[in-house]
């Protein structure tokens, strides 16, 4: 794992010149229109001092203004004994030999971050509403995630690149604004010296444009490297525990009860292991703003890409393969890790979970949500494949085809009984035909491509032995291993 | 001049050999220091185990006191264990440990009042994570020695490995499968 975070740090350290590139060249363009030709140095001395006291600011505050700012309080091994066992653990699995801080927030919404710049002054906050939904896995997969953060350096990183941000961004608005209250000012400074000073119209435009663009690009710059540490993070907690399946569904738990975050902050929303911001991360849409303004990756292209990771065929995990996974759902070729990281590294065998995965606290929202809905007229019908149809009241047809399989159903007025479901002559009509057929490499989870391109995630748990394809229709023959 | 630059270039090339030589013996050293304490972290894992069974022998006992054979058989592996004092002998000692744990564990489903009792369920919990520890820890003790292994083995860390005596570590593999039965503690 050394080889990759050192890989990894420097492709951040890459991220980092660009930033601060980005800084000096925004301080010696605005010296330069203040005081042409030799005011750039004047600009960048100006930029590195003003950046050098908010580093300082952000550095010496650290840890206790964030942890005030979430409201968490510490938990000591008597009042929830499995969250310090499970982290304990997973310090084992990644070789941490500090243990963090571990603190839980009076909050519903499902959420955990990591906190901390150096190894003996970190901490973990995890919410109330995480500890009530996640089984033990689970639990332990996010916090491996937190703990990836930790032993990867991630927060003094995000600070730093942060502190960048932040000074470019200054810059940029006091210069902006003192170009408008500059201009009586500049008559009054060219008739003092004898031939210099004054505004130069050139470098002013160019001053102005770079002022404009520098914090958007910037902007872009530290969300990217936030995203790139997010996906780091991921691998390395399926390594860590050797179960991406755990992290996967923690997720997806994650996912649908995603709710507003009392304690929201848009400074502290990239530390968070899911986007905290509704706006920005519930929405499905690939569009590229959505992607480049996201501080994590889409969370149902982290879902697919550990599950994906779960399906290698001899169970032997390694980054590779993750990567793989990577390229396949998003479709890219942009890799968060280089080929010579991986080969370093080698494989790991995948671990198989236990069957019974009990709940630490007490809900059960999936039973909760279909309550809701019976309590509101819905017509609840089970499919042979494991699907239960929600059939809403307004429904007017007499039949309904099953969203995974395919297969036909008959809606009735009273509550259809499980014969009806189970009815093997309801297969799919004609103008729905078997147009694929994929075979099992595995019994557990794997991905295929639909002919029309869409990837397909084929579950362990799937009864059929056919799976429709959401996007186009097509109905595809699974056969097993 | 010239012999002056070339006798300079001489010497830093020289100068980053030393350098890249010290490098590469250090990131040698410590990767075998890495492999040595992830082993002593098994140990510690596993001294936890004994640690925990002497509390939960006694917690059974007060409910189940019929069952003295099995509680007898985990207490007699544990001093086993506790004694084994070769690489073998350890692993063979605490993987029968590890079986007459599982047997103590499950006969806990018989016995109502005892699953209810609050320092049984306590205990439990903390069985199982001792169990899961010391996995983990063989898990990261595998991953060092893979990472130190492919320092002596690859180019051209391998020169210096072999110059200074580096040998490859042994990773912790289970001789045969009955070792590999984790101890299911279902309730």
């Amino acid at each position: 794992m050394w080889e990759l975070i050192r890989q990894n740090r420097r492709r951040s350290w890459l991220i980092l010149f660009c930033l601060a590139t980005v800084l000096v060249g925004l301080g010696a363009a605005i010296g330069l229109s203040i005081a042409p030709p030799d005011g750039w140095r004047w600009g960048v001395l100006g930029a590195l001092i003003l950046w050098a006291v908010m580093a300082a600011a952000a550095y010496s505050q650290g840890q206790n203004m964030v942890l005030r700012l979430a409201r968490a309080i510490p938990v000591n091994e008597d009042v929830h004994p499995v969250l310090h066992n499970v982290t304990e653990e997973m310090m084992l699995a990644a070789n941490l030999p500090h243990k963090p801080a571990l603190y839980v927030t009076d909050d519903s919404a499902p959420n955990a971050f990591a906190t901390g710049s150096r190894p003996n002054d970190s901490a973990i906050v995890i919410t109330a509403g995480l500890l009530q939904r996640l089984n033990r896995d689970e639990l332990q997969a996010v916090v491996a995630h937190e703990l990836a953060h930790i032993v990867n350096q991630d927060t003094k990183l995000m600070t730093t690149s942060g502190v960048m941000l932040g000074t470019i961004v200054m810059l940029s608005d006091m210069f902006m604004r003192s170009m408008w209250v500059g201009y009586g000012r500049s008559v009054r400074v060219r008739s003092r010296s004898t031939g210099k000073g004054g505004t130069h119209p050139a470098w002013m435009i160019l001053a102005v444009v770079f002022a404009v663009l520098a914090p958007l690009f910037a902007q872009l710059l530290h969300l990217a490297l936030s995203r790139q540490r997010e996906y780091l993070a991921d691998a390395c907690a399926a390594l860590y525990t050797r179960y991406p399946e755990a992290l996967a569904s923690a997720l997806e738990k994650l996912g649908s009860q995603r709710g507003q975050l009392h304690s929201l902050n848009r400074i502290t929303a990239p530390m968070y292991i899911v986007s905290p911001l509704r706006q920005l991360s519930q929405t499905k849409s690939r569009s590229l703003y959505r992607r480049l303004k996201g501080t994590h990756p889409p969370l149902e292209e982290r879902i697919s890409i550990l599950r994906d990771m779960a399906g290698v065929p001899n169970g032997e995990l390694n980054l590779r393969h993750f990567n793989r996974a990577y390229v396949k759902v998003t479709g890219t070729r942009h890799m968060p890790f280089s080929d010579l990281a991986i080969a370093d590294f080698g494989s790991v065998s995948i671990r198989h979970g236990k069957p019974d995965g009990t709940v630490v606290g007490e809900a059960n929202l999936h039973g909760e949500m279909d309550l809701v809905r019976a309590a509101s007229g819905f017509q609840m019908i089970p499919c042979h494949c494991g699907v239960r149809i929600k059939v809403p009241p307004s429904f007017a047809q007499s039949s309904i085809s099953c969203p995974r399989c395919g297969s036909y159903h008959s809606v009735h007025e009273v509550s259809p009984s499980d014969t009806a479901a189970l009815d093997p002559e309801l297969v799919p009509a004609p103008h729905q035909p078997v147009t694929n057929v994929y075979r099992r490499r595995s019994n557990g989870w794997e991905s295929f491509d639909c002919s029309c391109g869409r990837l397909m995630q084929l579950s362990p748990s799937l009864g059929a032995d056919r799976l429709r394809c959401p996007a186009c229709g097509a109905v595809t023959k699974i056969e097993s291993a | 001049m010239t012999t002056q630059v070339i006798g300079y270039i001489f010497l830093g090339g020289v100068a980053l050999l030393i350098i890249t030589v010290i490098a590469l013996y250090n990131g040698l050293v410590g990767g075998r220091n890495q492999v040595r304490n992830a082993w002593s972290q098994i140990d510690v894992q596993l001294k936890r185990r004994h640690d925990l069974i002497p509390n939960l022998v006694e917690t059974v006992k007060g409910y189940a006191s019929h069952e003295s054979e099995t509680l007898e058989a985990v207490i007699a592996a544990r001093s086993n264990a506790m004694q084994a004092s070769t690489v073998a002998d350890k692993s063979a000692q605490e993987g029968l440990l590890s079986a007459a744990l599982g047997k103590v564990m499950a006969l806990a489903e018989a016995y109502p009042d005892l699953k209810a009792n609050q320092n049984f369920t306590g205990l439990q919990e903390e069985i199982t994570s001792t169990e899961n520890r010391i996995g983990f820890a063989r898990q990261n003790y595998n991953d060092q020695v893979l990472q130190f292994n492919n320092k002596v083995q690859m180019f051209p860390s391998n020169l210096i490995a072999s110059t200074f005596g580096f040998e490859t570590a042994e990773s912790f593999e289970l001789s045969d499968t009955s070792q590999s039965a984790v101890p299911a503690v279902k309730f």
